[in-house]
């Protein structure tokens, strides 16, 4: 028994992968990363917020991401080292060195879109994966172009899908706790469909809600995409078929009720990069 | 306390990660990578079993209650008013970092905490935050996730209706209602709604 779990722990984590792995994941962590910083240019204006704001989160929530009442011209500054850090990250520049940066500098600017409120929703906001990616990637070696496969490539390149996989899991074990099984039942989406319509204004909602079975569909999809997301690390072939569906997930969740999945780039991070390197770069025959 | 411990979690993974990257190939740097892998499985399996938030470790807790017909769903809608008394709603951008959602839960729990003269500075804040965002669309100009990236910009997770029309002269005061229904009532029906807040300048 103990011997097997040695055998999976040994060949999910450490089994030689290609270093293409670690290259796709800084890249597709750092193009996320910018994205979601170019879209929120506003994030260090935080810091002009009068001290009233801040009533509800109280000075330890802020202080634990070094939120400490930095003058607006430093925090502009540290976002602008942000960007550089991440693109040196990017393009693989000092590549431990500026996905360190960049992790610890998301860690304290991705708090301030929610800040005053206590975080609600940070998890959401698209540097969740991120931040512990960059830093993950500080902590394991530069992949070497071209270079051999290796077990160094493969645990931070798995830890990042799963923790990534985890953004659809625990929300799974989350609605089973707050609601049970009776949160993926069509009467459960076709209320949550009518209750949003006139929040968001989601253009199928009134649809979906008027179909009792697209709303089971819907309900049992959730439960098996949600519930079925750590298989993404054991196997390739479910990581492949993991993507389109929940693609379609996204798609189906913007138009059914309005709410957007800012970390969608990241089912990347999904793809075969340890086949994708092997067969471009074949061992010498 | 709580967000000590929170800290200390964070430190943590940092202070095995670290010793991970000082260490050469060999068993020496396995057992550290094993540390570290453990760590990080037990830290989020525990905040997402418990949902007990430790971000960048979290739980990922959203939209988990259960709808039902006689759910009650409030939104606190902010309105600016231009010199004729015209309500204007407010783009879900206008406080941009800050989203309408965020603000509306603001304004929910923390008005009622502070002083009339902090309520005062609050609301003069927001007023002048309404007033620039109306400058920027009235020149044409885009906000939030738009002002540089366009429509590639990634949106806030909570896609709100947008309110890009503004009046060409400058906002004289802010208004907000609270609006609740009944999901079985639906957005059809007329909804309870109060008046939360009125500034003027």
């Amino acid at each position: 028994m103990r011997a097997g779990a040695a055998a999976i722990w040994e060949r999910v984590w450490f089994r030689p992968a290609h270093p293409l792995c670690l290259t796709a994941t800084r890249v597709i962590v750092s193009l996320q990363a910018l994205w979601i910083l170019l879209s929120r240019p506003d994030l260090p204006d935080l810091a002009r917020w009068p001290a009233e704001f801040w009533v509800l989160a109280g000075r330890a929530l802020p202080a634990r991401f070094g939120i400490v009442g930095l003058p607006v011209a430093f925090e502009q500054g540290l976002f602008l080292v942000l960007h550089a850090a991440l693109l040196a990250a990017l393009v693989g520049l000092r590549p431990r060195a500026s996905c360190f940066v960049s992790g610890i500098l998301l860690y304290h600017f991705a708090p301030f879109e929610e800040a005053i409120a206590g975080l609600p929703h940070t998890a959401f906001g698209g540097l969740t994966v991120p931040v512990l990616a960059l830093l993950i990637l500080s902590f394991s070696g530069s992949p070497r172009w071209r270079g051999a496969p290796s077990a160094d490539y493969r645990w931070p390149f798995a830890l990042v899908q799963l923790l990534f996989a985890f953004s659809y899991f625990f929300p799974a074990l989350a609605k089973l706790r707050f609601s049970g099984i009776g949160w993926f039942t069509a009467e459960n989406i076709r209320y949550y469909a009518l209750g949003n319509v006139a929040v968001t204004g989601a253009p199928l909602a009134s649809w979906v809600a008027e179909r009792p079975l697209v709303c089971g569909a819907i309900a049992l999809g959730t439960l098996a995409l949600e519930a079925l997301s750590p298989l993404v690390v054991l196997s390739p072939a479910a990581a492949m078929a993991f993507i389109p569906a929940a693609l379609a997930f996204h798609i189906g969740i913007v138009l059914v009720i309005g709410y957007f999945f800012p970390s969608l780039p990241l089912l990347l991070l999904l793809l075969d990069w340890d086949a994708i390197g092997r067969r471009r770069d074949p061992p010498p025959s | 306390m709580v967000e000590l411990v929170r800290l200390v979690s964070f430190l943590a993974f940092l202070a095995l990660g670290f010793r991970v990257a000082r260490l050469g190939e060999g068993p020496e740097r396995r057992r550290a990578v094993n540390r570290l892998l453990a760590y990080v499985l037990v830290m989020s399996g525990a905040v997402g079993a418990l949902q007990w938030d430790d971000w960048p470790f979290t739980s990922h807790t959203i939209a988990v209650g259960r709808a039902r017909a006689d759910s009650r769903v409030c939104a606190t809608e902010l309105f600016g008013l231009d010199a004729g008394d015209r309500e204007w709603r407010l783009d879900p951008y206008s406080f941009t970092p800050v989203y309408d959602s965020i603000l509306q839960y603001w304004l929910e729990q923390a008005l009622g905490r502070l002083t009339e003269p902090e309520r005062g500075r609050a609301l003069a804040f927001l007023l002048e935050r309404a007033e620039e965002s109306r400058r920027r669309l009235a020149a044409g100009g885009a906000l939030g996730h738009e002002r540089l990236l366009g429509p590639a910009g990634a949106p806030y997770w909570l896609l709100l209706p947008r309110s890009p029309e503004v009046p060409a002269s400058p906002y004289a005061g802010l208004r907000a209602y609270s609006t609740c229904w009944t999901v079985a009532g639906g957005p059809g029906r007329p909804p309870t709604r109060r008046l939360l807040l009125e500034a003027r300048r």
